[in-house]
């Protein structure tokens, strides 16, 4: 059995798990991918409160219906993302956290990554940082300013001056070619 | 709807969290209508998912105990794995029919057979999963194959004493109990989870078939229990209806349990839907059908009439007379 089918395995072994009401589950997945989630959501938010809550959200979501995460589709990190990033941009989107964020961006400064992450993930996130760094930059800034700046193409488009239909171009052709550079690593969308 | 070419416009802005709500909600809509490209936006989303991993962060320490807190609060009903749901229904079968004499087990019971030949029917299903849970050979597992090695049975143990064919239904059951675990393989095509369930589910429905042909009263199963029932029935929705074939590709519906298990349940109206996270973009379902558990268990179990069912209907109600009508699709004996 080789390691993708190992780890569906036991994303559905953990979904099983939480489908049971296992508390363990949750507090195991939690250890393994809260500084994930927390990581990316504070990212996107600027602000260490809404990161929390998106956090205790993501995982209470997975908790009360552990069947929204289907193993056979994607894998845990893929949903977890999905799940973390949706709220934060939520967030973010909301006219009063927008203030909010502006005033605290400045206080918010990084902390050492968490060491706990899995080591894999490590070296795969190295990998996918390197991968953006190759991509041509107004593919880089128009993702990294939907993505970590959560916003709209409509908003990615006025911010960079350029038409919508090309914004949303760069965000596909740039999007592609990370996903390719991942599978050519092996990465893909599991791990 | 949007078509395939604005679908391939959107797919990254979609996947990045990138499009307004209308449009996030049209390529929700999408997706559900077109199931062989789902493949390709899980491809972007986890991509995109990286892109967050090089911001992990230790979450302060406290984030870890009210997330429990809130776990706690949030599902105080569990549903029992499916190991246990299986062994405590055929925990509570065998107390049952402990007390049923000789004589009684002559009586007919829902579906024609005597209470004794159901018993010969449970015993053959428990070592036809036993030989899978061991070395599998089904393709699938239907009613004509339940048929098949029922009529087997009884004709091999016509002459076998009621409470002596209880005792190996028991020894086949406990068989089923110790191999499960260990089953990585899929049994006639399910996972070894998803047929312990069903087995839960016809343990059950066949233990009230007979508290019915004795007259007697019975309890349900735990909340636990019907709880992974309830679940089970619904994610078998899909199929029922395509396999009665009145599924709508596109449409969804929301089904409300009540009773002994509340529970809120978003289900597609065709095969092959994915489960969207942050389905609040999805819209509002085209139906919205309010039932007790028991009785929408036993409504899937085939154990009670579409007329009987009492319901409460909002939106489409040929679309919740449609769940009504699928839900005993895959019922057997």
């Amino acid at each position: 059995m080789d390691d993708i089918a190992i780890q569906a395995d036991w994303e559905t072994v953990m979904r099983d798990r939480l489908r049971a009401g296992d508390e363990q589950a949750l507090t195991d997945l939690y250890d393994q991918f809260g500084s994930f989630v927390y990581g990316l959501a504070a990212r996107v938010t600027g602000d260490r409160t809404a990161a929390e809550d998106v956090t205790q959200d993501v995982f209470v979501t997975l908790w009360e219906r552990p069947e929204l995460f289907d193993p056979e589709r994607g894998r845990l990190r893929t949903f977890l993302g999905t799940l973390s990033h949706r709220r934060s941009v939520d967030y973010v989107r909301r006219e009063e956290a927008r203030r909010r964020r502006t005033n605290r961006e400045l206080s918010l400064t990084r902390s050492v990554p968490d060491v706990d992450e899995m080591a894999m993930a490590l070296v795969n996130a190295e990998r996918v940082r390197a991968a953006v760094e190759t991509l041509p930059r107004d593919q880089r800034d128009a993702i990294q300013l939907a993505y970590f700046g959560g916003k709209t193409y409509r908003e990615v488009a006025d911010v960079l001056g350029i038409p919508e239909g090309t914004a949303k171009s760069r965000l596909r052709l740039g999007l592609r070619r990370i996903a390719g550079a991942l599978e050519a690593h092996g990465i893909e969308q599991w791990s | 709807m949007i078509n395939r070419e604005e679908f391939e416009d959107l797919i990254a802005a979609y996947a990045l969290d990138a499009c307004d709500p209308d449009e996030a909600a049209a390529i929700d809509e999408f997706l559900l209508a077109h199931p062989e490209v789902v493949a390709e936006v899980e491809q972007l989303r986890g991509a995109a998912a990286w892109l967050g991993a090089s911001e992990a962060l230790t979450p302060p320490s406290d984030v870890r105990g009210a997330l429990l807190d809130r776990a706690r609060a949030a599902r105080p009903g569990e549903a029992a794995s499916p190991l246990d749901a299986y062994g405590r229904e055929v925990d509570r079968l065998a107390v049952a029919l402990a007390g049923v004499e000789p004589a009684d087990a002559e009586r007919i019971t829902h579906n024609g057979l005597t209470i004794r030949e159901l018993v010969l029917h449970l015993l053959a299903a428990e070592r036809k999963l036993a030989e899978e849970l061991v070395q599998p050979q089904l393709a699938q597992w239907d009613d004509a194959v339940m048929r098949t090695i029922t009529e087997t049975e009884l004709a091999e143990h016509r002459e076998l004493a009621f409470h002596a064919a209880v005792g190996e239904w028991r020894a086949a059951a406990d068989a089923v109990r110790r191999l499960a675990p260990n089953v990585e393989h899929a049994v006639a095509g399910r996972r070894p989870a998803d047929v312990l369930v069903i087995r839960a589910f016809e343990t059950w429905t066949h233990h009230d078939d007979i508290r019915r042909a004795l007259g007697r009263d019975g309890s349900p199963p735990a909340r636990e229990v019907l709880r992974a029932m309830a679940e089970f029935s619904m994610r078998s929705v899909p199929w029922v209806l395509a396999a009665t074939n009145r599924q709508r590709p596109g449409q969804w519906a929301r089904l409300r349990l009540t009773g002994l298990v509340e529970s809120e349940w978003t289900v597609a109206l065709a095969p092959g839907v994915p489960l969207v996270p942050g389905q609040r973009d999805l819209g509002a379902p085209v139906a919205t059908l309010t039932v007790d558990v028991i009785d929408w268990c036993r409504r899937f179990a085939d154990r009670m009439p579409a007329e009987q069912l009492v319901r409460q209907v909002e939106g489409d109600q040929g679309v919740a007379d449609d769940l009504v009508l699928a839900a005993p699709a895959f019922a057997g004996l």
